[in-house]
């Protein structure tokens, strides 16, 4: 171009000198002049330089821009690629090439990297939207649409990208952990659940509402983890708590299987918790194994088995106290004596006394008193035999008043030598009893406490059956003493009045009065009464009724009623009276017979001998019945008999009240005007209560003043 | 001769005793000779009768509304035997002696306690903690107080002491009742007697029973077969081996038909009136 261009100039120069040479003839002919031929050069030198600088200032400008379009062109792709992270590598300048073709070159090349640089912050925007989506999500931030994603344009470096991604990677991985981490937990909650028999949804849902969604997207915030974690502590220290408690309960529930031969059966229903009793947590995995209602049924089982053992322990205590009521009893042992405490029933049931103590108490008690029985066992064999010899010895005495013993009849030889026999074995008591006392001492000196037989002393018991032995011995003697001189008086009467009494009698007089006296032992005074009356008996007793011959019916009349017993008719008292003196003339024996049922009677009193007409009373005592009740209203008889008997002993006064006022003169003064209560018509108790708002009454008030109006 | 029922007697020795009776007369009464005198009067009928030894004195409760001491000793005649007369609230239905003391049961559920050796005024001025009329009083043998009976079917046991402590120990307790058909029939309580020995006593109602009871146990040791009608009176012999029971209808229902009068004179065993401690 250069060389295009200088012949263009040479060719310009050419033209213009041809021009200036024209110019300079044309003037020449004019005839300008020089000064004006320099000015007019000047001005066309001037007007030439101005059209030539405006074209070279427009030159330069257009150089300008292009200079700036490249360097601007230039600056943005050096911008991109450093923030593209690519070295600003200028190989397109080409040096010695025109400044158009360079902007022509950079252009395209701009274009590209503008391109390339939109994709680049596409890729980073993809990325960081991914990321603030996971960090949102672990943040537990609600994603929020058109959030604008910002992008740092000053590093979209690859490197830049590279990072991006791995934190994409790693927010991913996160994620996943903590997804992993609530399934995790889930499970874990999810068994412990099933183990303790909890509900899991409601679970679940109280930490947080979405987890129960099995589809949606599980939240994975921090708080929801920490509050899954916590919710897995609280429910594992509840499964431990619960574990330790059925452990427990399981151990109770082997020892007291163990301790009372349970049945298979029973012992089934219980196996799966006892067979976990050493188990430790993450064993018990079984279903419902831990749940409430699991825990409450071996607890109930637990107390149950308790009251059993109880109830069988009281059982075996109360068979352990018979047993050793039964031993005591055996041995003759008071068990007051060896049993300080109370070991009553009600005690043990009442919980004051520990069944198992009692227990322990009552072995003891046992041991002891089986080991005092062996030693006591002799001489209890010893007190046997003499037990027995004393029941021969009364059988002896027994047949020994028997009158009719020397008859003969069948068996009889049988009796006489059984009374043989009996007579040796009474004899030989004596030395029973003394070598049973020396026994007994040995013993007592030995042990240093006093046998004990029953309650009472062996050795007391002993000395008062000798002293009472002894005491019947004298008896015994004083009887046979005593028949001797009844013997030596009828002989002496026989002297006198030349009879006897008939044998038969005084047979009956011996056999009678001893059965009296054996017999009869609470009215042994009565008894020996007539035992020593015996002799004069016949005469002196009927002496009071000779006396009082005159008036013996109306005083026996009189004293029928007037003993108040019972209110007999007028002719039944006649009746009774009647007997009463028939029986003057009877025989000794006969009145005799005559009163030992009259004593015996249940209601009769005691005979009192010294008052001859209490004894008469007895006798009617006796024969007291009721009679049909007749009301002891106004007797017409009785009246004369009262006059008669005003100056009689206490016991001949009448009776029942309705016979005095007839016959009373003075009016009884009463405090109160009987018309009051009269008025009140047919006394109830009811009424009578009433009375004691207005005046009170008492029944024999009531009673007195009723008679008086 | 008695110018009107007897209403009470008692015992001076085993030779006489003396008898009020509702001709308004207190008699001794010689059971040797038969024979009786007079003692003295009162305005209305002589209810209750006792004798103090301890006294020696003569002891009459009247429905006259007032209590007269006797001495025995004087000659007979109202003037030279009366030792005092002493006004009582209301009449009085019944009285009992122990040692020194006096206990006084009058219409009205009043009681009074008197010290024989002051009479003049009572010793204490009581109310009978029963609700109902009072019908028989006695003291405990060992003079600590006494048992009043009511016509409910209820015995009060009282005590002299008026501290805290012994009444504390006071207590009435339910008799000679019969249950019917839901309901209660209550009986009066005529008579109460203590056992001399035991100290344990007998009470009689009119539903026939005679009940022994421990009093210091709260238990009833025995009760007796039903006698015929009422039980009017009760008392022991002084061994304390006999019983003797008075069987006669009371008029508790009015007139009426009813058994015969008897009295009843048992043997007292002693399983049936020693005290059981528990």
């Amino acid at each position: 171009m250069s060389n295009h261009y200088s012949e263009h100039f040479a060719r310009m120069e050419a033209t213009c000198g041809s021009l200036l040479c024209e110019l300079q003839r044309l003037w020449n002919e004019v005839g300008e002049t020089d000064g004006q031929w320099e000015t007019t050069l000047l001005e066309i030198e001037q007007e030439c330089l101005k059209v030539y600088m405006k074209k070279i200032q427009e030159a330069k400008e257009c150089r300008t821009k292009l200079q700036r379009d490249i360097a601007t062109a230039m600056a943005e792709l050096s911008d991109i690629f450093t923030s593209m992270g690519e070295s600003s590598v200028q190989r397109d300048l080409k040096p010695g090439g025109n400044l158009k073709e360079e902007l022509e070159a950079i252009i395209p090349l701009l274009e590209d990297m503008r391109r390339k640089k939109v994709e680049r912050i596409n890729q980073f925007v993809g990325v960081v939207e991914q990321i603030q989506k996971l960090s949102n999500d672990i943040l537990g931030v609600k994603e929020q649409n058109g959030n604008k994603v910002f992008v740092d344009e000053t590093n979209l470096s690859l490197r830049r990208l590279e990072e991006l991604h791995s934190e994409l990677h790693e927010l991913q991985h996160e994620k996943i952990n903590r997804l992993n981490q609530v399934q995790g937990h889930l499970d874990t909650i999810n068994s412990l659940c099933t183990v303790l028999g909890m509900n899991f949804k409601q679970t679940i849902c109280r930490v947080h509402p979405a987890l129960d969604d099995l589809n949606g997207a599980k939240d994975v915030s921090n708080s929801t983890i920490a509050r899954l974690a916590a919710q897995i502590q609280s429910l594992q220290e509840l499964k431990l708590k619960r574990m330790q408690k059925i452990q427990d309960l399981a151990s109770a529930l082997l020892e007291f299987w163990h301790l009372m031969d349970t049945p298979v059966e029973e012992q089934q229903m219980f196996l799966n918790v006892t067979c976990k009793i050493t188990a430790s947590e993450p064993e018990f995995t079984e279903p419902d194994l831990l749940s409430v209602d699991s825990i409450e049924k071996v607890e109930d089982e637990v107390s149950r088995l308790k009251q059993l053992k109880t109830s069988r322990m009281k059982e075996i205590v109360l068979k352990k106290k018979v047993e050793l009521e039964d031993m005591c009893r055996r041995t003759h042992m008071v068990m007051e004596a060896l049993i300080s405490t109370d070991y009553s029933i009600e005690a043990m049931e009442s919980g004051a006394i520990d069944p198992l103590y009692l227990l322990e108490q009552f072995d003891l008690q046992i041991s002891k008193v089986r080991e005092e029985a062996v030693s006591r066992k002799e001489i209890l064999e010893k007190v046997e035999k003499w037990l027995a010899a004393c029941e021969v010895e009364s059988w002896l005495e027994e047949y020994n008043r028997d009158d009719n013993r020397y008859n003969a009849g069948r068996g009889a030889h049988l009796i006489l030598k059984r009374a043989e026999k009996a007579r040796t074995v009474v004899n030989k008591i004596p030395a029973l009893v003394e070598a049973l006392a020396l026994k007994t001492t040995a013993w007592e000196k030995e042990r240093g406490a006093e046998f004990l037989y029953d309650g009472g002393r062996l050795l007391t018991i002993l000395e008062d059956y000798s002293s009472l032995r002894q005491e019947k011995e004298t008896q015994r003697q004083r009887q046979r003493n005593q028949k001797k001189l009844h013997g030596q008086l009828i002989a002496e009467q026989e002297a006198l009045y030349g009879s006897k009494p008939s044998p038969t009698m005084t047979a009956k007089k011996a056999s009678r009065t001893p059965t009296t006296a054996a017999s009869n032992r609470k009215l042994s005074f009565g008894g020996a009464m007539l035992q020593q009356v015996k002799p004069e008996k016949p005469t002196s007793r009927f002496h009071p009724n000779k006396k009082a011959d005159s008036s013996n019916e109306n005083s026996f009349a009189n004293h029928h009623r007037s003993s108040g017993f019972t209110s007999h008719s007028g002719r039944r008292s006649s009746e009774v009276s009647g007997r009463v003196v028939k029986k003057q003339p009877l025989s000794a024996a006969k009145m005799r017979e005559m009163e030992s049922p009259a004593v015996r009677k249940p209601l009769s009193s005691v005979s009192n001998v010294v008052n001859p007409i209490v004894e008469q009373e007895k006798v009617q005592k006796g024969q007291r019945l009721s009679p049909g009740c007749k009301t002891p209203m106004a007797k017409a008889s009785k009246p004369t008999v009262n006059g008669e008997d005003q100056n009689r002993t206490p016991k001949a006064m009448p009776n029942p009240v309705p016979t005095t006022p007839s016959t009373v003169s003075a009016p009884m003064l009463m405090a109160i005007t009987p018309a009051t209560p009269a008025t009140l018509g047919a006394y109830k108790f009811e009424k009578i209560l009433e009375q004691v708002q207005q005046i009170e009454y008492s029944f024999e008030e009531v009673r007195a003043g009723f008679f008086m109006s | 001769m008695h110018g009107g029922p007897v209403l009470d007697c008692c015992f001076h020795d085993d030779s006489s005793g003396f008898s009020a009776s509702a001709d308004n007369k207190v008699r001794r009464i010689m059971f040797s000779l038969g024979k009786e005198e007079i003692l003295g009067r009162h305005d209305a009928s002589v209810r209750c009768i006792e004798y103090s030894y301890a006294a020696g004195q003569v002891i009459t409760g009247s429905w006259d509304k007032t209590l007269k001491c006797w001495d025995p000793r004087g000659a007979s005649g109202q003037e030279r035997t009366l030792v005092g007369t002493y006004p009582q609230p209301e009449r009085v239905y019944s009285l009992s002696l122990v040692g020194n003391r006096l206990v006084v049961a009058t219409a009205g559920r009043h009681v009074n306690v008197y010290d024989l050796r002051n009479m003049s005024q009572p010793e204490q001025r009581r109310e009978s903690s029963l609700k109902y009329q009072t019908r028989c009083v006695r003291c405990y043998p060992n003079g600590t107080g006494y048992a009043l009976s009511s016509v409910e079917g209820r015995v009060a046991m009282e005590f002299f002491d008026l501290s805290e402590a012994s009444q504390a120990k006071k207590y009435a307790f339910k008799c000679h009742r019969k249950s019917e058909a839901g309901r209660d029939i209550v009986y009066p309580v005529n008579a109460i007697a203590f056992h001399p020995v035991y100290g344990t006593f007998a009470t009689g109602g009119c539903d026939g029973f005679v009940n022994v009871w421990d009093g210091n146990n709260k238990k009833r040791l025995y009760q007796y077969s039903k006698y015929p009608t009422s039980v009017a009176a009760l008392s022991f012999s002084r061994d304390g081996r006999l019983l003797a029971v008075a069987s006669s209808y009371t008029f508790e229902e009015g007139d009426k038909a009813h058994e015969p009068d008897a009295i009843f004179v048992r043997s007292v065993n002693e399983i049936e009136v020693k005290p059981k401690p528990k």
